[in-house]
């Protein structure tokens, strides 16, 4: 027999067994409960009565103008076209992510990266042909360090540093950007193609940190 | 050959695709039109509401983690517009000076002219319930949704959700008995 506490855990359950988002066990609990209980199917009417006229509700309703749907594509048209692909980067392979990094990037700065990349696809062109085309005799690898040599740093610039002021910083540096943005935001900076002295490398570094509100911070790479 | 689901349509329109945005528009944009409209009660604000809830959908696909159902998402959007306009509504009345009209539960003449015709009745106090019941009830009795999407559009915890649908009913049927249509519950 159903008990009165039963009877409003059931009856709470009511509008949902209606709709039809219910749990199977609860589902189960709710019929074997009406099947008992005469006054629990009463009140199961009054709602179905009460769904009915909520559907007649919303159906008198009617519909939006194209208007709603014109202003919507309007807008989307002037969205910022890397709002939609950064948001969906996590979702997507590697090269959607580097699509949608270098979309964010500002001219020069892509610039400054593409030119990074050609340089490192040309440095590995060149280690491939030597490595296929050397003589026999000669090594067929050569280590990190000698394709390394030289002297680098890693600096992270203002997010609101312009291309212009980038550039006279690394100029008073004589330092030019090989590799970046990093996921940290770090670009790599080539300060010598040959092994610089510590003093030498403080300096450089110096005259990165000197340009206030462009460069956040520099330091060289160990 | 099967539709795209909804989800599919989410990941397209993440990726940019507006094609896709037109697709989910055209399958949701009713339900969610008329969810807003019961809430605010005005046909072009609720046009206003329904595009920003899809420009959200715009802007946020790539967030979108597919723990809820789309429509769910979508009327969670939805109440979250409608209920930042009504706020404001809400403050613009206060600052006219102008206080929110209590409805009369008794006597509503429109309510009287239709006590021959129960469902009309019916009809006519669902409207006057405060818009926290008309929610409720349109979730689940029209939306067909679940306690636990009801908790996760309203935000608040699933036996809230059944108090306050209980609430919502005891309302109407007091609305609809002070008007002389007594239906024997509660």
């Amino acid at each position: 027999m159903t008990n009165p506490e039963n009877m409003t855990d059931i009856e709470d359950l009511l509008p949902f067994y209606a709709n039809g988002r219910i749990s199977a066990a609860d589902h189960a609990r709710v019929e074997a409960a009406l099947k008992q209980s005469p006054e629990l199917a009463r009140r199961l009417a009054l709602i179905e009565e009460e769904r009915m006229e909520a559907i007649a509700l919303n159906e008198a309703l009617g519909a939006p103008s194209s208007r709603a749907l014109d202003v919507l594509m309007a807008k989307i048209e002037t969205e910022p076209k890397q709002a939609a692909h950064v948001a969906s980067a996590v979702k997507q392979g590697l090269m959607d992510r580097l699509g949608a990094m270098l979309a964010a990037l500002s001219p020069r700065t892509l610039a400054y990266a593409s030119a990074a990349c050609v340089a490192i696809i040309a440095l590995q062109g060149a280690v491939m042909t030597g490595a296929l085309n050397g003589p026999a005799t000669a090594p067929s690898y050569q280590t990190a360090s000698a394709i390394e040599a030289g002297s680098y740093a890693l600096v992270a610039f203002a997010p609101e540093a312009k291309a212009a002021e980038m550039a006279t910083a690394l100029k008073a540096a004589g330092a030019s950007i090989v590799e970046g943005p990093r996921a940290s935001g770090l670009y790599r900076l080539r300060l010598s193609s040959t092994a610089l002295s510590k003093e030498e490398i403080a300096k450089r570094l110096a005259a990165l940190r000197a340009a206030k509100g462009v460069v956040i911070s520099a330091d060289a790479e160990q | 050959m099967q539709a795209a689901s909804d989800e599919d349509l989410v990941r397209r329109i993440a990726g940019g695709d507006s094609l896709a945005m037109r697709s989910l528009y055209a399958r949701h944009h009713l339900r969610v039109f008329r969810f807003l409209q019961h809430l605010l009660r005005d046909e072009a604000t609720s046009e206003d509401a329904l595009s920003e809830v899809f420009l959200d959908v715009w802007r946020q696909a790539g967030r979108f983690e597919e723990r809820s159902a789309v429509s769910t998402w979508l009327l969670a959007m939805a109440r979250n517009k409608a209920w930042s306009a009504l706020r404001k509504r809400r403050e613009a009345a206060l600052d006219d000076g102008v206080a929110e009209a209590m409805e009369d539960e008794a006597d509503d003449p429109e309510v009287q002219i239709q006590k021959s015709d129960k469902g009309a009745a019916i009809r006519l106090c669902m409207e006057k319930l405060s818009p926290e019941h008309r929610e409720v009830l349109d979730l689940v009795y029209y939306h067909d949704s679940s306690v636990e999407e009801v908790a996760m559009i309203v935000g608040i915890p699933e036996n809230t959700v059944k108090t306050r649908l209980f609430h919502a009913r005891k309302k109407l049927a007091e609305v609809l008995k002070a008007n002389g249509i007594d239906r024997g519950w509660p």
